[in-house]
């Protein structure tokens, strides 16, 4: 008889845990919970509605933003007592014109913050891999990102592009792709936050940084167009990648 | 003896309660146990990326079935004289034999160039010129109710459908319900198109290692895949940005330079989406298999391959709403004849004679 109650113990046993796949475990340390992250793109205190919004920067050009977009990767986010989370293959595509500029970062332990880094590209590894052999749903599917450009033999990091005005009078466009490994941007936000079950993180872009800080970029004094070729933009691609150094922020800082 | 069978027993049968007991998601189960669908497993070649497919429409030989039946049938037109497959042939990448504009029902003449059909699993903006649909299954009735193409409604197409014994057939195979509905038809028509795959052409088979260009289709990719005035000196005529990634196509709408503000008659993203920055934009068409989907633009405006590359070599008009790229190139690129024959040749390599006689696509006689 006890063994039909041995039977019967271990097997609801079993049946409870054969069911908890999506649950973390229970140490005793922090619940771990998804962190929702999401960005604003702005100009300074304007904020930018993509094709429609006029800012003018430091250089006097009147800018109207068509596109941006990029990709971030390999978050780590450390704790206030300086431990790394480090989220290995973490990913995530952008695309303010099209209004994605959310993302989720699983399992991140309920903690107090201090700062987060990522790369604003891809490592060297992921930018020469097959670009095939991606998932279909990953955000690194040139399909996803139209950022893979074959020529390049890896990804565009970070795309902007937009018209310039002067007096209300339209000069031309302009293009700025920042590619290739040298140009791997790291970045690193120091300040307070705190992850918390339902509360998002919320990132700024700040485009007025992008022109200025701190290589101040007047865009009819460079070519329209810069695919990270140094030679061919006169250093315009090395700027605009130390500029991107400083346009992430989490809100609330400054 | 007896005692240790028995506990055996129990053991046994409370673990297939355990091994059942996770099972939500079963629905083949229960009273329906005598459907049952065979799932489809879209095989790309090894140079393209991953489809991307819908996970609420999974591929199935029965429901594929029924979306080829669908494609072919005549009854989808108020007069049953228009199929889809009259207006989307396989011989032309499933566009209108060279026409400008194709004809619906009594001769009635449509105002948008038909487009092709092949790896749409990769476009994850929207279909048609404008954008108006957001998923295939959607795009697969609109030309049912469209005046100048089917001109008839869903519900009596549902109607005639139901009507027939062969669909009451083909719809219990691919649903498990002979009730013949709008939503069904488009899952199953949606299913047959995401089936079409071009992925066989030379420039795949040089990717894959399988073949070479001749000296004409590299000098072409060359400057196929090279931007103008790129501060190197090496000639590019700019194609790739809009038509970059494994499919030729960046899947989004853009204003390539056709006409000036004034001359704008087809307003296309802006008519479906009513913002003025979206005046004259259209869906860039995927470069696979452009040699036989003449004529080209949203209006058939270019009769060959040459007209098109003259446009962008030496006709762009700006417009507020010309794309960032095309701004680039508006002054003129000053090809040389040599030049546009290279990029000419090697256009020509997108050419997928497998998929253009794939069988499978063909209507079962």
């Amino acid at each position: 008889m006890n063994k039909y109650i041995t039977a019967i113990v271990i097997s609801f046993a079993l049946l409870l845990v054969s069911c908890e796949s999506n649950s973390t475990s229970s140490e005793p340390t922090n619940e771990k919970v998804t962190l929702s992250v999401t960005i604003d793109h702005n100009f300074g205190q304007e904020t930018v509605d993509p094709e429609v919004s006029m800012h003018t920067n430091s250089s006097g050009n009147e800018i109207r933003f068509s596109k941006l977009h990029y990709l971030m990767t390999n978050f780590v986010l450390v704790n206030s007592s300086g431990e790394e989370i480090v989220l290995d293959s973490s990913a995530a595509y952008i695309n303010m014109a099209d209004g994605r500029v959310s993302f989720d970062l699983p399992n991140i332990p309920e903690d107090d913050y201090t700062e987060l880094r990522f790369l604003l590209g891809v490592d060297s590894t992921t930018n020469h891999q097959n670009p095939n052999l991606f998932a279909a749903s990953s955000p690194l599917n040139p399909i996803i990102n139209n950022l893979y450009w074959d020529w390049l033999d890896g990804f565009i990091f970070c795309s902007v592009e937009g018209y310039h005005y002067k007096d209300g009078q339209m000069k031309g466009a302009f293009a700025y792709h920042i590619g290739l490994d040298e140009n791997l941007m790291k970045i690193n936000i120091k300040n307070n936050f705190k992850v918390k079950k339902g509360t998002p993180l919320e990132l700024n872009f700040d485009l007025a940084a992008y022109f200025e800080s701190p290589n101040v970029i007047n865009i009819t004094e460079n070519a329209p167009i810069t695919h990270s070729d140094k030679a061919a933009d006169f250093g315009l691609s090395s700027k605009l990648s130390e500029n991107l150094l400083n346009a992430f922020s989490i809100k609330g800082d400054k | 003896m007896k005692n240790q069978l028995k506990f055996l027993l129990a053991t046994l049968v409370l673990i297939s309660i355990v091994l059942t007991s996770c099972n939500e998601d079963d629905t083949t189960t229960g009273p329906k146990d005598e459907f049952k669908t065979t799932p489809y497993t879209l095989v790309l070649p090894s140079n393209l990326p991953p489809a991307i497919l819908p996970a609420d429409n999974p591929l199935t030989h029965e429901g594929i079935a029924l979306g080829k039946a669908l494609f072919f049938e005549k009854m989808m037109s108020i007069d049953g004289t228009v199929s889809c497959g009259t207006c989307h042939n396989q011989g032309n990448a499933f566009t209108d034999n060279d026409k400008k504009f194709s004809e619906g029902i009594v001769g009635k003449l449509g105002d948008r160039n038909s487009m092709p059909i092949y790896n749409m699993f990769y476009h994850t903006k929207g279909f048609f010129w404008d954008g108006r649909a957001k998923l295939l299954r959607d795009q697969s009735l609109g030309p049912i109710e469209n005046p100048l193409e089917m001109g008839e409604t869903l519900e009596n197409v549902v109607n005639k459908l139901q009507a027939e014994s062969k669909y009451r057939n083909l719809f219990y195979k691919a649903f498990g319900d002979s009730t013949v509905n709008s939503l069904k038809m488009s899952l199953a028509m949606e299913q047959f198109m995401l089936t079409f795959v071009s992925g066989n052409s030379k420039f795949d088979k040089v990717e894959r290692g399988e073949a070479t260009y001749t000296d004409s289709e590299q000098r072409g990719k060359d400057l196929f895949s090279t931007e103008f005035e790129n501060g190197s000196g090496v000639k590019g005529a700019d194609c790739f940005h809009c038509h970059g990634s494994a499919n030729f196509s960046n899947h989004e709408y853009m204003n390539n330079g056709l006409d000036t503000e004034s001359e704008f008659t087809d307003m296309g993203r802006a008519k479906f989406t009513n913002r003025p920055t979206d005046n004259a934009k259209f869906k860039t068409p995927s470069l696979r298999n452009i040699a036989v989907t003449a004529p080209y633009m949203h209006d058939g405006r270019f009769a060959t391959l040459e007209e098109v590359i003259e446009h962008y070599n030496s006709g762009i008009k700006a417009s507020p709403t010309l794309d960032v790229n095309i701004h680039g190139i508006k002054n003129g690129m000053n090809l040389t004849n040599q030049e546009k024959l290279d990029l000419i040749a090697f256009l020509n390599t997108l050419t997928d004679e497998v998929f253009l006689s794939n069988q499978e696509y063909k209507e079962s006689k």
